[in-house]
């Protein structure tokens, strides 16, 4: 007898262990999509398959392989609608998981705050250094 | 750096902190307080406005809101405060007074023009009372841009000044040097609220010369 499912993973039985095993009861924890124990193999498409063919521009940066980087980087879209486009994607990306969530705190906005400071600091570097060794300011 | 001056960056920034909120039922927590600040200061502005008055409420929010926004951040270190250059907040002030000078005189000019004279001045003071009233006039746009220059420059420019006393004097002698820095934290207590209290005087201003002529 295999041991019952935990918790939610349901969904992606055959309809086999279904009949087999009484569905599982309400989770009381967040369901998950992989099971909590090891079962039989089925044909589910886990973590361990090849990766799906993808063509090289479309790629994500952490799949592309070190020796495929200077050609990745040829071929993303430097047009200004382009640098618009992934502005706007890592905006939107901070934006929702700092600052756009039901009980964001302080810190999704200090980041951005700090981030201003840094970026002050280097714009004006070159006025700056000359007070290093200023007697007086 | 690369020859844009600084002043770019910190005219722009503000926008990044204020996003539009959502189509939510409950927002984040940053629209909501900020939706409630909007709220607040819309409020305070439009209460003694009568109905034609309402059209400015746009613009004196986002004046109000800006104002606030540009003078805390410059409150950090390294950062740069546009509203510390007398020509910003001359362009500011200028138009705004002389929009309501204007519409005052446009839609009801007699009753723009008594207000050069108060109420129950006895008679020989007339002639001397509204060339003083009108010297005041128009020094407004003067005083407005002016005052939110001065307060703005002078904190800024204690704070350096204590700040680069204490950290000489720590070497030397530390005692001294923790005192001044008990200064210059009420200082920083004090910029933070002078702050706020600059461009709520500025919009506050605004809106009374605004009540008297629309």
């Amino acid at each position: 007898m295999t041991p019952p499912e935990g918790g939610g993973g349901g969904g992606r039985d055959t309809p086999k262990m279904a009949a087999q095993h009484p569905p599982p009861p309400l989770p009381s924890r967040p369901s998950s999509r992989e099971p909590q124990r090891p079962v039989p193999a089925s044909p589910r498409r886990s973590d361990k398959m090849a990766p799906v063919p993808v063509p090289l521009k479309d790629m994500k940066l952490l799949d592309v392989k070190l020796g495929q980087l200077p050609t990745w980087l040829a071929m993303r879209d430097f047009t200004p609608g382009g640098i618009g486009g992934a502005l706007r994607r890592g905006y939107e990306r901070y934006y929702n998981k700092y600052i756009n969530v039901k009980k964001g705190g302080l810190g999704g906005i200090s980041m951005v705050l700090a981030g201003y400071i840094v970026i002050s600091y280097m714009w004006s570097y070159s006025h700056l250094k000359h007070d290093r060794r200023r007697k007086y300011h | 750096l690369l020859g844009i001056p600084l002043i770019l960056l910190s005219l722009l920034f503000p926008a990044l902190l204020f996003p539009s909120p959502g189509n939510r039922w409950v927002n984040s927590r940053l629209s909501t307080i900020q939706l409630w600040l909007l709220h607040l200061i819309t409020k305070q502005l439009m209460i003694p406005l009568n109905k034609n008055g309402h059209k400015w409420a746009l613009m004196l929010t986002s004046l109000m809101v800006m104002l606030l926004t540009i003078n805390l951040l410059g409150l950090l270190p390294y950062t740069f405060t546009p509203t510390t250059q007398l020509s910003m907040n001359m362009a500011l002030a200028f138009p705004l007074w002389l929009a309501t000078l204007l519409t005052g005189l446009r839609n009801k000019p007699s009753a723009s023009l008594a207000h050069l004279l108060p109420e129950g001045t006895p008679t020989p003071l007339i002639p001397a009372l509204i060339l003083i009233e009108t010297t005041s006039l128009l020094i407004r746009p003067l005083a407005l841009g002016v005052r939110l220059t001065a307060n703005l420059t002078a904190g800024h420019l204690l704070i350096q000044l204590i700040s680069t006393a204490s950290v000489a004097l720590a070497p030397i002698l530390p005692a001294v040097s923790i005192l001044t820095m008990a200064i210059l934290l009420l200082l920083t207590i004090l910029e933070v609220a002078v702050a706020m209290i600059q461009a709520y005087v500025f919009v506050l201003l605004l809106s009374l010369y605004l009540q008297e002529n629309i």
